[in-house]
């Protein structure tokens, strides 16, 4: 059952394109879209949750076309959505903000608002905090805000733009902990740079670039890409795309393999490398 | 607040000062019940009593600073519920007079005897007292009361609190003496 | 402690099964013994305990309810709606002395200078414009993008948003004006064109990010008060100039941007604007 479907999906600001014929698709389960910066992907996400309209190009949500005025409002009622940057009021504690977006999810019974309130700042164990000022707040625990009033309402569908952007690896575990449990009962669709998250939570993965799709399919998929292309030596591969010391002081090359060379399976990070080209290896030289 | 660790009342106290939820739940599970139960006994309608439990809590997180450190957690919480439960009757302006005049049961002999090591003869002196000056005395001594709010939770008016507990005193005097 | 209450006591005194005496002697004793207490636990309901304790939860979390809201309560507002208008930047304290602070140096210069009322005339409909373009929009409203995004329509917040705005910087500039020397028209004659800028700049952020709107209607503005305050220089006079024909002319204004306003408030459910 396919929640969301995307096809050919242009998008202009002014000159630039920051979709030129993106497709995506999602289901059930945690799907995600990687990608640098710029490559479109905060602009997807934002038409997915009709926050902003294609120029050209077909998308469905729950079946509808978010083009028209009550289909457009049918699909607010059952999505959750979580920017890049959320906005707070300032002064507003964690819970008057959550509340105040429950608002504008048409709660407006007073005592069953903060109970749901209270649910999903206790699903995103934030419950001690709640009633700490906003700005008082760490980075980690205000992105543990902005998920919470996306899961208002138990929506179908949860957007997530970049939500462990800035998170220590601790916070990104528990996110991803946070994460696996949602994944159970909402289709979910995150945005990422980082193959790590894709690696431990995604059941499909779509990679973007320029506004483009480069791949659909499993992160086994892209990590396979990649395969025969991934060795390790004692010392640095000078014809290799990529070469970096790892921690056990081996080198990890990534590029055309020399016969005889120690290959290892490859990552989905090294199938990412190997799908951006050398624009990635530029980036990351 | 680790988990599997006991916390004294005071304890919660101050982690509710800090802005603990789950110190104040806590302090909920240890108290609401036998407040409840204490509040039903005083009050004319069970929501009303239902409603002061809530005041309470929703009172103990607020000030919970202001507890002075000496006594009883749970008298203090009692300080409180009880005047919650006289700001709600007053806000319904009931006046009704607290039913009275149980039919006294027949108490174990053990218990008598428990009793009577708690209270000596005060118990039965009590009994003998009729039930108006029997409620002031509840109110004033048992529950702490001014004579004020004494007279709004009984419903009467402050001077007949103030004869009634001198009538209740000359006849406990006299019975103990 | 020597006794402690039997658990058959208890349920006794649970039910209301026991005299007076029993009852002050329980009581006393539950006040400083905590295992007797523990035993009062499973003489209550555990469903009328959750549901009582849900209640104290919401009480505790639910923000305070300002005085702001409480007056908007008490004048009948609901409280969700007053809870929105709440977090409006233009309704704060620091806006609203602002804008009296703005007003009252109108008036003193009116009072001052030849042709002052002028001024007061041309900065008194900007005002509401103002707080109506500080209410809402992409960049200043930090919620926008989540506020789209949610069912409840944009268009209606902004509704709300703008009567509240209007209404306060109403009351203010109409408090203002009854100190300008001279109980006349001059008292309402700033109402018209400051709904009349309010109404057009809304409907122009159908087509334009809202700031533009307000900036564009503010220009406006100022080109037809300073037209007249060129023409005043002559031989005209401020009422003529503010007169009867430019009230019927701004009451088209008003009919015209609330008509389109209408027909075009979709727009604000797009999110579009950059």
């Amino acid at each position: 059952m396919t929640n969301v479907l995307v096809s050919g999906a242009v998008k202009r600001f002014g000159r630039t394109r920051a979709l030129d014929g993106a497709s995506f698709e999602a289901g059930p389960g945690i799907t995600g879209l990687l990608g640098p910066n710029g490559a479109g992907k905060t602009t997807l996400l934002r038409v997915l949750a009709t926050v902003m309209s294609l120029n050209e190009g077909e998308i469905r949500v729950f079946g509808r076309d978010p083009a028209g005025h009550r289909d457009r409002l049918e699909i607010r009622r059952r999505l959750g959505y979580m920017p890049q940057e959320p906005g707070f009021h300032k002064n507003f504690t964690a819970f008057e903000f959550v509340d105040y977006v429950a608002i504008l999810k048409e709660m407006t019974h007073r005592r069953t608002r903060h109970d749901e309130v209270h649910r999903v700042l206790v699903a995103v164990g934030l419950e001690g905090a709640q009633s700490k000022k906003i700005k008082a707040l760490s980075g980690g625990m205000r992105r543990r805000v902005a998920l919470a009033q996306a899961l208002l309402g138990e929506p179908e569908l949860l957007i997530l733009d970049e939500p462990t952007a800035g998170l220590d690896p601790e916070q990104r575990l528990r996110f991803r902990e946070t994460m696996s449990h949602l994944g159970a009962d909402h289709s979910i669709v995150l945005s990422t740079h980082q193959t790590e998250d894709v690696a431990a939570l995604c059941s499909r993965v779509v990679v973007m670039n320029h506004g483009r799709n480069l791949f659909s399919g499993t992160p086994r998929d892209l990590a396979e890409l990649a395969r025969g292309a991934v060795w390790l030596s004692e010392e640095r591969a000078h014809g290799a795309r990529l070469s970096y010391r790892t921690g056990e002081g081996r080198y990890r090359n990534i590029g055309t393999a020399p016969d005889g060379a120690d290959q290892v399976d490859p990552t989905v990070e090294d199938g990412y490398l190997t799908l951006l080209g050398d624009e990635a290896f530029v980036e990351a030289a | 607040m680790g988990p599997g660790e006991e916390h004294s009342d005071q304890e919660l106290l101050r982690a509710i000062s800090d802005g603990a939820h789950a110190a104040l739940r806590e302090l909920y599970e240890r108290h609401a019940p036998w407040l409840l139960l204490r509040l039903q006994r005083r009050s004319p309608d069970p929501q009303l009593a239902e409603e002061a439990v809530q005041d309470t809590f929703v009172a103990v997180w607020r000030t919970s600073a202001t507890f002075s450190g000496r006594g009883e957690v749970a008298a203090w919480i009692w300080g409180i519920g009880i005047r919650r439960l006289i700001d709600r009757m007053r806000r319904t302006q009931r006046f009704e007079p607290l039913p009275e005049g149980r039919a006294d049961v027949v108490v174990s002999a053990e218990d008598q005897v428990l009793l009577g090591v708690e209270f000596g003869d005060l118990a039965g002196a009590l009994s003998r007292l009729s039930p108006e000056l029997r409620a002031v005395v509840q109110a004033t001594v048992l529950d702490g009361l001014t004579t004020k709010e004494a007279a709004q939770l009984l419903g009467i008016p402050s001077g007949t609190v103030k004869t009634r507990m001198l009538r209740a005193r000359a006849q406990l005097r006299g019975e103990l003496a | 402690m020597i006794w402690h209450v039997s658990s058959d006591l208890l349920e006794r005194y649970a039910r209301d099964d026991v005299d007076a005496p029993q009852a002050f002697s329980i009581e006393a004793h539950l006040l400083s013994c905590e295992p007797c207490r523990a035993n009062t636990t499973r003489l209550v309901d555990v469903d009328l305990l959750e549901r009582l304790w849900s209640e104290v939860r919401s009480q505790i979390s639910a923000p305070p309810i300002g005085s702001f809201e409480r007056v908007l309560v008490r004048l009948g507002i609901k409280d969700y709606t007053a809870r929105l208008l709440a977090a409006t930047p233009s309704l704060r304290r620091s806006w609203i002395l602002a804008v009296a602070a703005v007003l009252l140096l109108a008036v003193a210069v009116a009072d001052r200078v030849a042709h002052g009322y002028l001024l007061f005339l041309t900065i008194a409909p900007m005002l509401p414009l103002a707080g109506v373009a500080a209410a809402y929009g992409p960049g200043i409203d930090p919620t926008y993008e989540v506020g789209i995004a949610a069912p409840m329509r944009s268009f209606r917040l902004l509704l709300i948003r703008t009567t509240a705005v209007l209404a306060t910087t109403v009351a203010l500039s109409f408090m203002a004006a009854l100190l300008l020397p001279g109980f006349d028209w001059k008292v309402a004659a700033w109402l018209l064109p400051s709904l009349a800028l309010v109404t057009s700049s809304l409907a122009l952020a159908t087509a334009m990010h809202p700031l533009w709107a307000a900036g564009t209607v503010a220009l406006a503005w100022i080109a037809v008060t300073g037209t007249g305050a060129f023409l005043a220089l002559g031989k005209l006079h401020a009422r003529d100039i503010f007169g009867s024909t430019m009230q019927i002319a701004l009451l088209c204004v008003i009919a015209a941007a609330l008509t389109t306003l209408m027909a075009r408030r979709d727009g604000f459910e797009k999110g579009d604007h950059q």
